[in-house]
């Protein structure tokens, strides 16, 4: 299978910060992948950085869609691919929609800025908002995102993400402000469509439960590094990293008897302003041994996967 | 943070400079208001008839006026009555201004109605017409002119603080003292107060440029600071009949209060980057 | 020790809360639990009087209900105040209810306190902005079981934290029940943590109560069909358990 988005060696920096130092991931055509990490772990930035949504924020390394190279790119260049070939949707869809403008004009803004008529948009819009599940889909046309619910207003931007047909969806934690219900559907959703339509998905999130319903594969950040990537059921069966382990472990879950206590990683997520020194992960990892503290681990082929950890390379760990 | 109707005073100014000139020139106009009469080069009351309009020189650098005294001594003891007075004025304001607001925030809603609609009397008079009346009714004098402004402008401070103080009040932070049992006085001098005046300096340091050309204007108008002491609105209105003759007698100190409104001008706005995390970086 | 009689709430048209009515007993920890909407919040904020219902009643079982009834917020970036220090945040509740009137003995029941949920007592003098989200629930759980209470109103505590912290910080507040014997009232909307945490469970549904129980009724054996909806929607870090779900549907 081709890439459709190939990241490598990505580094976003802000401020004088790195927040992301050096990430490779790959986006196949069709594909779900779930980019998971704790605040600070550059997965957000990652997001931002692939749409090149911060004119402050710089970007270096390279991101080739479909072949083509985005890094370095006039913002004219990128603003023709983001929105029509690569599209993105937020966490907070109520901040996300303009409350001044009627829904129609919303999801059909990405088309009617591509030279579609209006008639053909808006027509478009609707068959959208219907395959996404709004109801009365045509007659709504003219609401307002108010008179949405939140998973509705979240229905109404993916629409306005899907509607040019992209090839790549970056969702930002699209869930994160719904209900557990709520949330199930607009996953289900976005399924379907990327189904039909071919488009990968890469999803940022924090919660490791929805990527494993939704997610083919998964790759982990800390700090701003990929500490560990893998197809999702190598992973839940068994991550090979540390904090992978620690954090499947911390998520208390209801299909598993109870236990006295929850398993807890220990410490605080690394902030990218004061990153350890050596592997990242080491003041948290209880297996932590001195070549952690000073050198920084590279990722290594395991199985299907790979993880950055000395413990492995070492055989110190079990996979 | 508060959203708060102050235009910026300069907006072409960058952040560091504006640092780099606020706080120095601030603190330059500080410092001349409070020490000012001891280095005035002539004695600022002394008239000589034989010197009077002479146009700025070697003897006199800023000239003399119609009676022939030292312009840039009368500037320089007349420094301290302006500045001073302008500061002492808005503190006096914005004390007020705090006090009402805090009551009105804790006293519930009759109480927050009642001050609030006196707020509105107040601030639906001019606030140079209200000070004026008053000043006028207490009698022309200095004192009269600063109880004048204090009372044509604490109504404003009020409101502001109010409106922050109702924020604060609404804070997460705010309520988990209440939920903990922080009495009510307590409550507002280390929960609410601390965080919401930030805001307020801002709009106190831009308030004293304003403060200065108002005092400037009630002197001129004749109900502030009363002959001979050198004010700076009263040394305009002395200028005045010589505008065309001796154009400097009403022009420096007419500068004086421009330069001096526009440094605190330019401090207020200083501070107001600083305090304010969505203006600066 | 609580108990709730009646909570009736309307904002103009919009009822919020109708008759809600249920007891918190002495050392247990009871979950309220519901979607956004579900009148959670509106319930939280009249127990502890930050809302006044308007119809029925909270009534607590004790003395002096200010003291009694501590609660820990949802956001704990916002339910610090910025210009205090720890020492000042967690000893306010000693001062004002006169628990410790010297500063000395207050500095040090603060150290034992920040010991108690897992901080170091050397932070007491820094200010919550140096802290990280779970270390400022910490320092939020500290300030309430400063006085002693007998009840403490966790509204959401972990919701707003990362992953690996959420599990310390329920941690804290399990040994904080078993340590001090405290009543909890947990109101979340994640059935995990609440099946961790909660011997019983009080669903709310539209500002009405949907279904009481206990866990091992409710989580094996819900009655109403909301309650059945919320746990079937779970998610569960489990692929093959998620397919099978999900083509269950």
């Amino acid at each position: 299978m081709t890439s459709v988005l190939r990241i490598h060696g990505l580094t976003v920096d802000v401020g004088g910060l790195r927040i992301v130092d050096g990430l490779d991931l790959d986006l196949r055509k069709g594909e779900r992948v779930a980019l998971v990490g704790e605040s600070g772990s550059g997965k957000s930035m990652t997001a931002r950085a692939l749409l090149r949504l911060d004119p402050s924020v710089s970007v270096g390394g390279s991101v080739l869609f479909q072949g083509k190279e985005l890094i370095g790119l006039p913002e004219k260049e990128v603003r023709k691919v983001r929105g029509s070939q690569i599209a993105m949707v937020f966490q907070d869809p109520t901040t996300a929609l303009n409350p001044l403008q009627r829904i129609g004009e919303q999801v059909a803004e990405p088309l009617r800025l591509r030279g579609v008529g209006r008639r053909s948009a808006m027509k478009q819009a609707a068959e959208m908002l219907d395959r996404l599940g709004v109801p009365r889909a045509a007659e709504r046309l003219g609401a307002y995102p108010h008179e949405f619910s939140g998973g509705m207003k979240q229905r109404v931007m993916l629409a306005a993400a899907l509607i040019t047909r992209p090839k790549v969806l970056i969702a930002d934690e699209p869930t994160t402000a719904l209900d557990v219900r709520v949330q199930e559907q607009v996953l289900t959703l976005i399924e379907q469509l990327a189904a039909e339509e071919g488009i990968a998905v890469l999803l940022i999130t924090h919660d490791l439960g929805i990527v494993a319903g939704f997610a083919d594969r998964v790759a982990v950040m800390y700090a701003g590094r990929k500490v560990e990537e893998n197809s999702v059921d190598a992973f839940f069966a068994g991550p090979s990293h540390p904090y992978g382990k620690g954090l499947l472990a911390s998520v208390p879950r209801v299909d598993r008897a109870l236990t006295e206590r929850l398993d807890t990683v220990p410490g605080v997520p690394a902030k990218p302003s004061a990153r350890p020194a050596g592997c990242a992960f080491h003041p948290r990892c209880a297996a932590a041994i001195d070549r952690c503290r000073t050198d920084a681990p590279v990722l290594l082929t395991i199985g299907t996967g790979q993880a950055a950890c000395h413990l492995i390379e070492e055989g110190a760990l079990r996979c | 943070m508060t959203t708060l109707a102050v235009p910026r005073f300069l907006p072409v100014f960058k952040i560091p400079l504006l640092d780099r000139i606020a706080y120095p020139a601030t603190a330059v106009f500080v410092l001349i208001a409070l020490v000012g009469p001891w280095i005035a080069p002539h004695d600022p009351y002394q008239v000589d008839l034989n010197q009077a309009l002479l146009a700025p020189g070697a003897g006199h650098w800023l000239g003399t006026d119609s009676a022939g005294r030292d312009i840039l001594s009368r500037l320089l003891a007349g420094a301290r009555t302006t500045v001073l007075s302008s500061v002492v004025v808005t503190v006096g304001a914005a004390v007020v201004g705090i006090v009402v607001a805090a009551v009105a925030a804790l006293g519930g809603r009759v109480v927050d109605e009642v001050v609030m609609r006196v707020c509105d009397i107040f601030l639906s008079i001019p606030g140079m017409i209200l000070a004026l009346g008053v000043a006028a009714a207490l009698g022309p004098s200095l004192r009269s002119t600063i109880i004048a402004l204090v009372v044509a402008l604490w109504p404003a401070f009020a409101r502001l603080v109010r409106a922050v103080l109702r924020e604060t009040m609404a804070s997460t932070y705010v309520e988990s003292a209440r939920t903990l049992g922080v009495p009510p006085g307590r409550l507002m001098l280390r929960h609410v107060l601390p965080n919401s005046l930030d805001s307020l300096y801002v709009q106190a340091a831009l308030d004293v440029s304003g403060v200065i050309v108002l005092m400037s204007g009630l002197s001129f108008l004749g109900v502030g600071a009363q002959p001979p002491s050198a004010d700076w609105g009263a040394m305009v209105a002395d200028g005045r009949e010589y505008v065309t003759t001796a154009w400097w007698v009403a022009t420096v100190p007419g500068l004086a209060i421009t330069l001096t409104a526009v440094v605190f001008g330019l401090f207020g706005d200083a501070l107001r980057v600083r305090l304010d995390p969505t203006l600066g970086d | 020790m609580l108990t709730a009689d009646g909570l009736t709430k309307r904002y103009g048209r919009f009822t919020a809360i109708e008759d809600i009515s249920f007891t918190l007993h002495a050392g247990e920890v009871l979950g309220l639990v519901g979607e956004s909407g579900s009148g959670k919040s509106t319930t939280v904020r009249c127990l502890v009087g930050l809302t006044k219902p308007d119809a029925g009643q909270v009534r607590y079982a004790g003395p002096k209900f200010r003291r009694g009834v501590q609660m820990v917020f949802q956001d704990p970036y916002a339910s610090l105040n910025p210009r205090m220090t720890v020492a000042e945040i967690v000893g306010e509740g000693l001062l004002v209810h006169g628990i410790e009137k010297s500063s000395a003995g207050r500095r040090s029941r603060v150290g034992g306190l920040l010991e108690q949920v897992g901080l170091d007592k050397s932070d007491m003098d820094r200010y919550p902005r140096s802290f990280s989200g779970g270390q400022r629930q910490r320092i939020a759980i500290a300030r309430a079981i400063a006085v002693e209470p007998k009840v403490l109103i966790c509204d959401e505590p972990v919701s707003a934290l990362d992953v690996s912290v959420q599990a310390q910080v329920v941690n804290v507040l399990r040994d904080m029940k078993l340590e001090l014997g405290l009543s909890i009232l947990f109101i979340a909307h994640d059935l995990a943590v609440v099946r961790y945490l909660c011997d019983r469970l009080v669903v709310l549904d539209g500002g009405r109560i949907a279904e009481t129980g206990t866990r091992e009724q409710i989580y094996a054996n819900p009655r109403a069909p909301y309650t059945k909806s919320l746990l079937a929607a779970v998610p569960v870090p489990d692929p093959a358990a998620e397919r099978l779900r999900r083509s269950a549907r």
